[in-house]
């Protein structure tokens, strides 16, 4: 399974967990995830090749999140 | 056992049209045997109208017999042969012909004309027992050598036979009270016979239509009953889950995006759910995505917004205000 995959699908994970009552704050914090990082973690597919850059960028972004991976 | 949806159709269609050509081919052979009694109900009928007319010819030919008899019991006087020229109604045309030979007083014509008289009244009685016999009545006429005629005379209804040795006069009116007996009696029997011929065709009709419409009767059920299961196996393998898929659909539609459907189908209904399925999770995975989207447009807004103020930029915090109304509206929605 490629990391960027790996890490996208935690990431996600831990956020619908942290909102799990807040909808809208789970959408905030998605879409500040995808300005920090330039990219749709929802779009992210298994079958994406890893990109080194990304991987670096998410895990950059995960961590303003208070989201250790 | 795993039929797709159109090998289920036909089987359904085999099978009506199964129940159905059975049906047709029990009305075929019924209706045929009751046209069949009818038949042999007209045969018998057609043979009794024959027989009455065979009565009718026996009566004429024992008249005509009565007649030839009592002229041959004086035939034997030559001066009488032309007396009794008038009183003889033999019907056949020989009998006229000897007539003609005896008027005519040649003796050798008249030995010749004797001979053939005692030859045609030979054949006639030969005819008339046989005639009497046929038509199932005991009747005998003889005549004796001291020229005494001997009748015997019976019916099949009534079992009662006599003989006697007659007078000419007394022969007459014994072959006249036969004739007429066996007559009447032979007009009953045709008739009974007929009567009870016909009787037997129409029970036997009646018979034959009660059993043919027994049978379909029990036909029509049993076509009803298939009928009704073919009906319930269509509605249950068919009907009922396209209904829960188009359930399924609506409720889709109806932004219950966590709606589930559960098929273990492999046949064109379950090709049929399982892309209704397929479409529900693509239309989450992208509502998933416009969501987040919308999401980072919000949080870049909120960000632009802040530093235009900063900077005293009115028509950049306008922009932003306006990017904030539109993606929060997107997310509420």
């Amino acid at each position: 399974m490629p990391e960027l995959y790996r890490l996208a699908a935690e990431v996600t994970a831990r956020l619908e967990q942290r909102f799990a009552t807040d909808p809208i704050g789970l959408i905030r914090a998605k879409g500040m995830l995808a300005t920090k990082t330039g990219f749709l973690v929802s779009l992210v597919s298994p079958h994406d090749q890893d990109d080194p850059d990304k991987v670096r960028l998410l895990r950059s972004a995960a961590a303003e999140l208070d989201i250790a991976i | 056992m795993k039929l797709s949806v159109k090998a289920r159709i036909v089987a359904a269609m085999i099978t009506l049209v199964a129940v159905n050509t059975a049906n047709a081919a029990i009305s075929w052979n019924s209706f045929a045997a009751v046209a069949s009694h009818n038949a042999d109900a007209s045969h018998a009928l057609g043979l009794a109208r024959d027989a009455e007319r065979v009565s009718a010819r026996l009566t004429q030919f024992v008249s005509d017999s009565r007649g030839v008899a009592f002229t041959l019991s004086r035939s034997h006087t030559p001066e009488d042969l032309s007396g009794s020229y008038g009183e003889l109604q033999g019907s056949e045309a020989g009998v006229d012909a000897a007539l003609r030979l005896l008027a005519s007083g040649d003796a050798q014509q008249s030995a010749r004309a004797l001979s053939q008289w005692n030859e045609l009244r030979t054949t006639t009685y030969a005819w008339l027992n046989r005639e009497a016999e046929s038509a199932g009545s005991s009747f005998r006429l003889t005549k004796d050598g001291g020229g005494r005629y001997r009748a015997s005379v019976g019916t099949n209804i009534h079992e009662t036979s006599h003989t006697a040795s007659l007078s000419d006069e007394e022969f007459s009116r014994v072959v006249r009270n036969a004739s007429e007996a066996l007559t009447g009696n032979t007009l009953r029997v045709v008739g009974t016979q007929a009567e009870m011929a016909a009787a037997e065709a129409a029970r036997r009709e009646a018979a034959v239509r009660s059993g043919a419409v027994r049978s379909i009767l029990m036909l029509a059920a049993l076509g009803l009953v298939v009928a009704v299961v073919a009906a319930t196996w269509l509605y249950r393998s068919i009907a009922l889950p396209l209904s829960r898929a188009r359930d399924f659909a609506d409720t889709v539609a109806s932004g219950h995006l966590e709606a589930s459907f559960a098929h273990h189908r492999t046949d064109e209904i379950g090709v049929l759910t399982h892309a209704v399925e397929d479409m529900k999770n693509a239309v989450v995975r992208r509502m998933a995505t416009m969501r987040e989207m919308a999401g980072a447009v919000l949080v870049t807004a909120e960000d632009v917004r802040i530093e235009a103020v900063a900077a005293g930029a009115p028509a950049v915090v306008h922009g932003a205000d306006v990017l904030l109304s539109l993606s929060s509206q997107m997310l509420e929605d």
